[in-house]
């Protein structure tokens, strides 16, 4: 599936919406890595300083570890834009029954939880000492819902046999009309 | 026992632990793939070193980044040194900040909450070692 194709006219300035990020392709450490620099100055470049900052980058941060944890395949697809006062961070990979599973059931879990009930099972989530097969430590959808709160859809379909390919997208309300500030 | 001394890289931070210098730093972005495989035995490590490291001993943490699965790690460690200074240790323990960063702020908040530890907040971010 080609992301572009869901594409969106953002309303930006051309200049401002160059500077937001599309990528394709593998997701390495070194790649994941590239990515958050990449993100940090851009969000610095579209946003300005803000407090919260880095708190957004960190939630794309978030959904490539997801991916790169979870990837069955070799590309993933990853998407920072901005539309009107709401940034949105999409990110679609290919993983297993088990883990696209898991991933809707996280995101489902999230919505039926009040705030209260989000930052309980962060807390027992955060304490339980435990680490998962892939070395992740089953924090991330809380950890967004706990900063941004339930904005964060997930979807699901067949690829293959046992293959989904699992699209992310988490939406941030940023306070104020970009095409203003 | 000798001190431990980890090199950043690009994902992990750098990180010291010297038990006769009275000192523990972890400095740098962690974004490590798997955070129980890289932080296990730096816990462990910790671990057998608190009961040797005498009053006056600093903990310092400087992260500009980090996943989740860090804060998670990240708590861990915090709570072996909470719990060697609930047994009368006296240890000072400095979590550094960006000026007007809420990510490590909030991160702060979260341990103080969640530990029950006392933070030194301290502006300004930390070379690595």
């Amino acid at each position: 599936m080609n992301m572009e194709s869901d594409k969106q006219p953002t309303g930006l300035d051309p200049e401002l919406e160059k500077s937001l990020l599309d990528y394709k392709g593998n997701l390495t450490s070194e790649v994941r890595v590239q990515l958050l620099d990449l993100l940090h100055c851009i969000a610095q470049c579209n946003l300005g300083e803000r407090k919260d900052l880095k708190k957004l980058v960190g939630i794309a941060l978030e959904l490539l570890d997801n991916a790169q944890r979870y990837n069955s395949g070799k590309e993933v697809e990853f998407r920072w834009h901005i539309e009107g006062s709401v940034l949105m961070v999409t990110i679609r990979n290919s993983a297993s029954r088990a883990n696209a599973e898991r991933l809707l059931e996280a995101v489902n879990s999230i919505e039926r939880m009040s705030t209260e009930q989000i930052a309980l099972a962060f807390r027992k989530q955060l304490t339980n000492e435990q680490f998962g097969e892939a070395g992740g430590a089953g924090l991330g959808i809380l950890q967004i819902a706990k900063k941004i709160g339930k904005n964060i859809t997930a979807e699901v379909r067949p690829l293959g046999q046992d293959e989904f390919i699992c699209t992310s997208q988490v939406s941030a309300d940023l306070g104020f009309d970009l095409k203003r500030a | 026992m000798g001190p431990l001394s980890i090199a950043a890289t690009r994902n992990t931070p750098a990180i010291l632990l010297d038990p006769t210098a009275k000192r523990f730093r972890m400095v740098g972005n962690s974004l490590p793939e798997n955070a129980g495989e890289f932080y296990g035995p730096v816990i462990e490590q910790l671990k057998q070193a608190l009961p040797n490291m005498g009053d006056g001993s600093t903990f310092e943490f400087c992260l500009p980044y980090f996943n989740s699965s860090s804060l998670k790690a990240i708590y861990l460690i915090l709570v072996e040194i909470k719990k060697a200074m609930d047994s009368g240790k006296q240890f000072e323990v400095i979590w550094h900040i960006e000026a007007d960063d809420d990510f490590m702020t909030e991160a702060a908040e979260t341990f103080v909450e969640m530990c029950g530890i006392e933070l030194t907040l301290r502006e300004g971010l930390l070379e690595n070692p």
